[in-house]
């Protein structure tokens, strides 16, 4: 049994969701449901804090949830500063919460 | 190597949002053939917003997701579908010569030639920096909605509201109803005098049927409401865990002593929007400077043409008014648009524009009132200290900006090249109004003076790769 | 005003005309400065920032090129700002046989000039720079070249030369010289009358436009060279890369990608183009693979003033002692630009210069203008 949210602000009987899947978040499984933004099924996992800045190691997380402020990036499938409010989970999809710019090489 | 997909279209409207959706089925409606671009999956803007096609709607749902009138526009621009072609996930990021469109399409580079072009972007929500709004678990009202109303999910449990105007009592409803166990609101302004309707006519359009009630769900709903109050500062080990919030005087200011602190896990920021001018701008339009409202729109005549020909604009990216005014702004600017490419004659539209402009003159008089009730005071601009950020990218606090305008900067452009701020990836859209308000209040300067970043494509980055594989566009 | 300085107004606020005002405040003079816009709107601050010779330079113009790398690295202890500056080495990198063999002669030709290039095998190249593409033959490495913050250059300038008590006037247009009294020049501007006994036109690509008084031959035009920005990234690598034909990269201090430039002549018109984009985006994808997966975040343009061999243009209009020339320097106006401010601020203060700058006069060009002039009529 992998994937069980112990915070998930999902609201019930809102919607049908798109099927179960599973994503991996720094090395660690969490739920979530196809059609779901990173960013959203982050929230829904109790996962705020997406990346850590360059300059002074701030942390930060989803800003405006529309792609314009690019607060909300993460390294996904190796690919860094991808927007998560912008991004659609994927079974089996590896985020990583970046540090500064992210790793590259 | 890849050939670029060039497309002749004749109305290109970019914004899935009421304008575009709107000025699409006009345009259409005068057999214009139309191109409907959003960036989007899913067509609506941000305030039709709906559900990932995922998922499915289900009977008795606790929140409202649909609009019944975001749910009309869209259902007729599918059944133009022989006239409107629509495009989805489609980002339009540079304007060149003649319009030309240069657009990212699922990864893929395409260049579109429009005959006339319509842009209805909308408008992001204003960034309001004080100390502590980089932490995560302070966001925008708006992102606030897309959790509830996209993806059904809870912005918080313990949510905290800071702003004015009416979209920030709509989310305060929305997040009671959808479930949240403490709801505070503060707004700044001693009371909202501006009639429920009002309010819901522009951001909510099928408030207007409970308007009237609404002010007593808020109460039902257990939404508490904190007149003359703004949040100070939010502090927490990593996100957003205390606020302070503090009674304020009619410019805003914190009044010594009114301090007291509330534990939240979300605090939602909606000082009302700023039009998104990045199209107008990189297509080379005139803009102006409201002072009422502070933000920059384009220049437009009662036809909603900018001054550049064959570009309109319509909607809340040319002024935010909301939803109503801009779904009949968007029709005026379609049925010019189908004038512009002589889908339909001038004579032949005059009738639809002449009412449609009467119906919008109307609409507008609601507008001026919330403008002023909203109208912005000092003390906003006073809630960020020396180290607060105001560039979110490239962390540039209040405190270098001010010491760059010290040395001599005098404008937007020489501050960002001192500075950095505005280099950053969102490429200043969160940072460039509130450095313009901070100068001007600080110097007196207008912000004509002060300016705005020189508009040059990309809009949004663009991946090398892509741009690697193109051509040069065919000529069809 | 002390009597007996020298008073000298410097016009524009570029790379040039800062570091004018830099080094003449340093000797003392009255310097006033005077820019349209702000210092370093224009060419300098939409420069690439290489401090690196290029390998076809005419061996007469090597002198003033090596002067200039030794000089801007003492500013970097004498100037009040920090401009970046970063010794990483410059390659030239070959795709092709053709290319390589002319790599070899070009590496030949500038050592034998004083230069220290060297040609690197492909596979070694490969070593030093991992990320660039394995299909490289060969480069030519030129060991001492150098990376600046070109805005911040010029803002060092200016700034080291307020301090030094010159003073920087922005947002005047100039509108004329009269030199038609024997005294003073007169500056005429949106802002007034300016007097100074010498007047620089260091006024960049628009400098012969302030000179329509004079009416004298100035061969400078606009020459737009577009740049593309990246996102930032970490720090990947220090040294620059050029392809020739197609232009450079090199990574900035704050993680971005610069990729430029090339001259284009479109008169005043500093829109930048899809072509170019697209153009420079398949340069970095070529040299360095793995920039297909980076963005690209901005792009500017700058109207370079390009003289007709493209070096600089320094001293005295012909016919008009005390109105000097400083421009021309085709987009290689950062590392130009110690060297122009020192021979000006010199020529001014001395009436000689520590190098011999009569061949960057202008009159270099008279037996092209008398050539051009011979055509027209």
């Amino acid at each position: 049994m992998t994937g069980e949210v112990r915070d998930d602000l999902r609201i019930d009987l809102a919607v049908g969701r798109g099927e179960r899947i599973e994503i991996e978040v720094d090395g660690d499984p969490v739920v979530a449901f196809e059609g779901e933004s990173v960013a959203s099924a982050l929230w829904a996992a109790g996962i705020n804090s997406l990346r850590t800045t360059d300059k002074s190691s701030s942390p930060r997380g989803i800003f405006c949830n529309i792609g314009v402020c690019h607060d909300c990036i993460v390294t996904v499938d190796g690919y860094p500063n991808q927007r998560a409010c912008r991004t659609q989970v994927a079974d089996g999809m590896t985020i990583k919460r970046q540090t500064g710019f992210g790793e590259w090489l | 190597m890849a050939v670029t997909n060039v497309l002749s279209a004749q109305v290109v409207v970019v914004g899935g949002g009421p304008a575009g959706l709107a000025a699409a089925i006009a345009a259409a409606e005068r057999n214009a053939h139309v191109l409907l671009i959003d960036e989007n999956m899913r067509l609506g803007g941000q305030i039709y917003r709906q559900i990932p096609s995922e998922f499915s709607d289900a009977p008795g749902s606790s929140i409202d997701f649909h609009d019944p009138r975001g749910d009309n526009l869209i259902d007729r621009v599918q059944s133009l579908s022989s006239q409107i072609e629509v495009w989805g996930n489609a980002r339009v990021w540079g304007i060149f010569d003649n319009n030309r469109l240069e657009l990212d399409v699922d990864g893929e580079s395409v260049a579109v030639h429009p005959d006339a072009l319509v842009l209805a972007t909308g408008a992001p929500e204003r960034p309001v920096p004080f100390p502590g709004w980089t932490l995560p678990g302070v966001i925008t009202a708006g992102a606030a909605q897309v959790l509830m109303k996209q993806y059904a999910v809870l912005p918080g449990r313990k949510v905290l509201l800071t702003g004015t105007g009416p979209l920030q009592q709509v989310v305060a409803e929305q997040l009671a109803q959808a479930g949240a166990e403490e709801v505070t609101a503060v707004d700044p302004v001693r009371s909202f005098a501006v009639l429920p309707h009002a309010m819901a006519l522009l951001n909510e359009p099928s408030l207007i049927l409970k308007g009237i009630g609404m002010r007593l769900n808020l109460r039902r709903h257990g939404v508490r409401m904190l007149w003359s109050h703004i949040v100070t500062e939010v502090t927490g080990d990593g996100r957003a865990e205390e606020a302070t919030v503090a009674q304020v005087d009619q410019d805003w200011r914190p009044i010594d002593g009114t301090e007291r602190t509330l534990a939240v896990d979300t605090v939602c920021i909606g000082f009302g929007q700023v039009p998104d001018i990045s199209l107008t701008s990189v297509a080379g339009c005139e803009h102006r400077f409201n002072s009422l409202t502070e933000t920059w729109i384009p220049i437009r005549d009662e036809r909603m043409a900018t001054t550049v020909q064959g570009v309109f604009s319509a909607g809340d990216g040319a002024g935010v008014a909301g939803a109503i005014v801009a779904e009949v702004e968007g029709e005026i600017a379609g049925v010019a648009a189908a004038v512009f490419v002589g889908a339909i004659g001038s004579e032949d539209a005059s009738a639809s524009l002449a009412a449609a402009t009467s119906r919008l003159n109307r609409l507008k008089r609601f507008r001026s009132a919330i403008d002023k009730v909203s109208r912005l005071r000092p003390g906003l601009v006073e809630l960020a200290d020396d180290e607060t950020i105001i560039c979110r990218c490239e962390e540039v606090t209040k405190a270098s900006i001010l010491e760059s305008v010290d040395a001599g900067a005098r404008n937007t452009n020489e501050i960002k090249r001192r500075t950095r701020a505005g280099m950053g990836l969102c490429q200043g859209r969160m940072c460039e109004s509130s450095i313009s308000m901070l100068i001007s209040r600080l110097t007196g300067w207008s912000a004509t003076d002060i300016g705005v970043q020189t508009a040059r494509p990309p809009i949004g980055p663009v991946s090398f790769g892509m741009l690697a594989s193109r051509t040069a566009p065919r000529k069809e | 005003m002390p009597t007996g300085s020298t008073s000298v107004l410097v016009l524009g606020g570029g790379v040039f005309g800062c570091s004018v005002a830099y080094h003449l405040a340093r000797e003392g003079a009255e310097v006033v400065l005077l820019e349209r816009d702000h210092v370093a709107a224009g060419a300098s601050g939409a420069s690439a920032g290489m401090i690196s010779t290029p390998v076809d330079t005419d061996d007469w113009m090597v002198k003033y090129i090596l002067e200039g790398h030794r000089l801007l690295e003492a500013y970097r202890d004498e100037l009040d700002l920090d401009f970046e500056m970063v010794h990483g080495g410059s390659f030239y990198l070959g795709f092709e046989e053709s290319e390589i063999s002319r790599l070899k002669q070009q590496v030949e030709r500038a050592n034998s000039v004083g230069l220290t290039f060297e040609y690197i095998d492909g596979p070694e190249v490969l070593k030093m720079e991992p990320i660039y593409n394995p299909t490289l033959l060969g480069a030519s490495f030129n060991p001492v070249a150098s990376q600046v913050n070109p805005m911040l250059v010029t803002h060092s300038f200016a700034q080291t030369a307020r301090r030094l008590g010159a003073r920087i006037e922005i947002g005047v247009r100039v509108l004329e010289i009269d030199s038609s009294s024997q005294g003073p020049l007169t500056v005429r501007t949106t802002k007034g009358d300016f007097v100074g006994d010498w007047v620089v036109d260091a006024a960049g690509a628009w400098a012969p436009e302030l000179l329509r008084r004079q009416n004298v031959y100035m061969p400078v035009w606009p020459s737009r060279g577009q740049i593309v920005v990246s996102e930032p990234l970490p720090i990947i690598t220090e040294r620059m890369v050029h392809i020739s034909g197609r232009g450079y990269i090199r990574q900035t201090q704050s993680g971005n990608f610069f990729i430029g430039s090339q001259q284009e002549l479109v008169g005043f018109d500093k829109r930048t183009t899809v072509e170019k984009m697209s153009f420079f985006a398949e340069t970095a994808v070529m040299a360095i693979p793995m920039l297909a997966r980076v963005r690209l975040l901005r792009s500017h343009a700058g109207l370079r003033p390009m003289s007709p061999d493209q070096y600089p243009i320094l001293g005295p209009v012909p016919g008009y002692d005390r109105i000097l020339m400083a421009t021309g320097a085709s987009g290689t106006g950062i590392q130009y630009s110690p060297v122009s401010g020192l021979l000006t601020a010199e020529y001014i203060m001395t009436g000689t210069t520590h190098l011999p700058w009569e061949e960057l006069s202008v009159l270099r060009f008279e037996k092209a203008r008398k050539a051009e002039a011979a055509v027209s009529e």
